[in-house]
């Protein structure tokens, strides 16, 4: 059902979209996969621009998330949905690791209902559609590497052997780092608190560090072919005063580069979701087992994750995705708990925990699924995304010039498309980030230069008046004897 | 027999939905998770963890064997090479006595 749903954005529309990094992710990969080679710097057409910043012009991060949906591309034979059910894929994997982790603390009717609801998260959503791919794979593997924790910690409190949940809890470490190393974060700090809180509760260490001789090698091992992809790039820690009232908001400082919603948490969540959550952490405070404790470590973790910005580590933005994974859980907990603390016949808790696993299942279409439904299946809906117009021309410039030549281009309509123009062209491509009412003075020192009013044309009818100057300055500027291409309202034209 | 269900399911949907492409990528994550998930039910690992854990880590393991040796043999090549260690691994794997029964024998009252 997941696969079903996370896929509508591109089930009718095979062509690509997203917004962000969108398009540098998937460049990535298609640039790997298009020249069948593994790649340690980032791909030619990136220089001059700010991703080179990030660190000293190589990638990010690992290469495995990238390479990875290079493979689905190689494998599909298909540039596009190849790359794009990867990521589909690799991002709902939380909905599978929830299951795994809920079913193991809490029972089979919580874990699926958990999921059920994460499939229509619009947190996790948005960070998908928009493309911010690797990190939502993986948050995506923080339950399955707490539910190793927790099998290890509850095992050896009981004096069971459990050191292949320390291997695996050591290999999804990896895995996680491999991914996005933003989540690692997120699994450390949870298990450190539950460890602690274990400590406290059973007053005895739960772990033997004999023990962890083991996962410490297998760490070592699988990340040292790796090491050259450790960024380089630090950040400033030091204690902001004025960030102390942040603690009392429940998303601390909010970040720019998204819209008010994002911080809204009954637009985000809808309104069930947060009288339920709060039932559950009163319940999981109340009874304090060690699955009780594992799910507030979890919480305290997100919490201190988006508080960060009081030792000046700006990122609650990106962790706010952990949201919807542990309230989601805590609240269905919650709430099927109930009628176990209410004094009644066996028979009558079960009958109660079915009427309210059905009543939660319709509330969960009505105010999840649903909004989560319009959304993915409008999602860069006509123009909005790169149209099949548009990746012709590309094609086009992929296969008819030469490497070393040089690409300025025009009139598409917003700043994320030229920057799929230019991903998908696989050629250093430079553009103005605003809209283009006049050619730009640089634009005759490249070797082609692209007037593009496709999503013009195809939104309006015709040109808005304030493209007059730019087709004026086509017309006086470029010989129509150079015309490369001329398709669907996109002319490619050959400069000197 | 619930194993080859579930990805008889998930080739048939990406099938329906993305035509051969969908197929060819859902028998090879089928493949690819299959692979390590009768591994790690090997060694006693239960199913919903090893369904779990399957895709992601045949992915990670793809992509890192793929990657080093794409330097010499290519993506594809080391692709290649990927889904034979595979192979090799699930071979070498059901030759082990599964870890779930030896439990069980050792402690019949299981």
């Amino acid at each position: 059902m997941s696969l079903y749903f996370w896929t509508l954005p591109f089930q009718r529309n095979n062509l690509p979209f997203g917004d962000v990094d969108s398009s540098t992710h998937f460049s990535i990969a298609d640039y790997m996969s298009q020249t069948d080679k593994p790649i340690v710097e980032l791909p030619f057409y990136f220089q001059n621009l700010y991703y080179m910043n990030a660190n000293n012009g190589k990638l990010w991060y690992f290469p495995q998330y990238h390479t990875g949906a290079a493979l689905f591309q190689i494998i599909s034979g298909n540039r596009i949905v190849g790359a794009y059910l990867f990521f589909a894929l690799m991002s709902i994997l939380i909905i599978a690791s929830i299951f795994v982790l809920i079913k193991e603390l809490f029972g089979l009717w919580p874990a699926a209902v958990s999921a059920f609801w994460l499939v229509f998260s619009i947190r996790d959503i948005t960070w998908y559609v928009l493309g911010v791919y690797p990190q939502v794979a993986s948050f995506g593997m923080v339950p399955l590497f707490l539910y190793c924790i927790y099998k290890y910690v509850n095992g050896f409190l009981q004096g069971e052997k459990n050191q292949k949940f320390a291997i695996m809890a050591a290999i999804i470490i990896v895995m996680q780092l491999f991914t996005h190393p933003q989540a690692v974060f997120i699994s450390f700090l949870a298990a450190a608190i539950f460890v602690i809180a274990t400590i406290i509760k059973h007053r005895k260490i739960p772990l033997n560090f004999k023990q962890a001789i083991i996962p410490v090698i297998i760490i070592i091992v699988l990340l040292v072919p790796f090491l050259k992809f450790f960024t380089t790039e630090t950040q400033n820690i030091a204690f902001e005063p004025k960030e102390i009232p942040s603690l009392f908001s429940w998303y601390g400082t909010p970040e720019p580069g998204i819209g008010p919603d994002y911080y809204s948490f009954v637009m985000t969540h809808g309104p069930l979701l947060l009288p339920l959550a709060i039932i559950g952490v009163i319940l999981l405070i109340l009874r304090r087992k060690n699955e009780d404790l594992l799910m507030l470590s979890w919480l305290a973790a997100f919490y201190i994750s988006t508080h960060m910005s009081i030792i000046g580590w700006h990122r609650s933005l990106r962790f706010m995705e952990v949201e919807a994974h542990i309230l989601v859980p805590i609240a269905v907990v919650g709430v099927l708990r109930i009628p176990s603390i209410i004094n009644m016949p066996s028979q009558a808790k079960n009958y109660a925990r079915m009427g309210i696993i059905a009543v939660l299942v319709v509330a969960i279409i009505i105010f999840s699924a649903i909004p989560a439904y319009k959304f993915l299946n409008g999602a860069f809906q006509g123009t909005q995304r790169i149209t099949q117009a548009q990746l012709s021309a590309t094609e086009w410039i992929k296969d008819n010039t030469n490497i070393q030549d040089t690409i300025y281009l025009m009139g598409t309509s917003t700043y994320a498309k030229k920057k799929w123009m230019r991903v998908l062209s696989l050629r250093q491509t430079d553009f103005k980030n605003d809209v283009d009412t006049s050619i730009s003075p640089g634009a005759l020192n490249h070797t082609y230069a692209v007037f593009d009013y496709s999503d013009w044309i195809a939104i309006y009818g015709g040109l808005p008046q304030e493209l007059g100057g730019l087709v004026k300055d086509e017309t006086v500027y470029f010989n129509q004897s150079r015309l490369a291409y001329s398709k669907d309202n996109i002319r490619v034209y050959k400069i000197g | 027999m619930i194993l080859l269900g579930g990805a008889a399911c998930i080739v048939l949907l990406l099938g329906i939905l993305f035509g051969i492409a969908g197929i060819i990528i859902g028998l090879f994550i089928s493949f690819s998770a299959g692979c390590i998930i009768i591994i790690l039910e090997k060694f006693g690992f239960e199913n919903d963890f090893a369904v779990a854990f399957g895709f992601p880590a045949a992915m990670v393991m793809h992509s890192s064997i793929a990657y080093l040796a794409g330097f010499i043999l290519g993506l594809k090549g080391g692709l290649i090479l990927s889904s034979l260690l595979l192979i090799m691994l699930i071979l070498a794997a059901l030759f082990l006595p599964t870890a779930r029964l030896k439990n069980k024998e050792k402690n019949p009252s299981e």
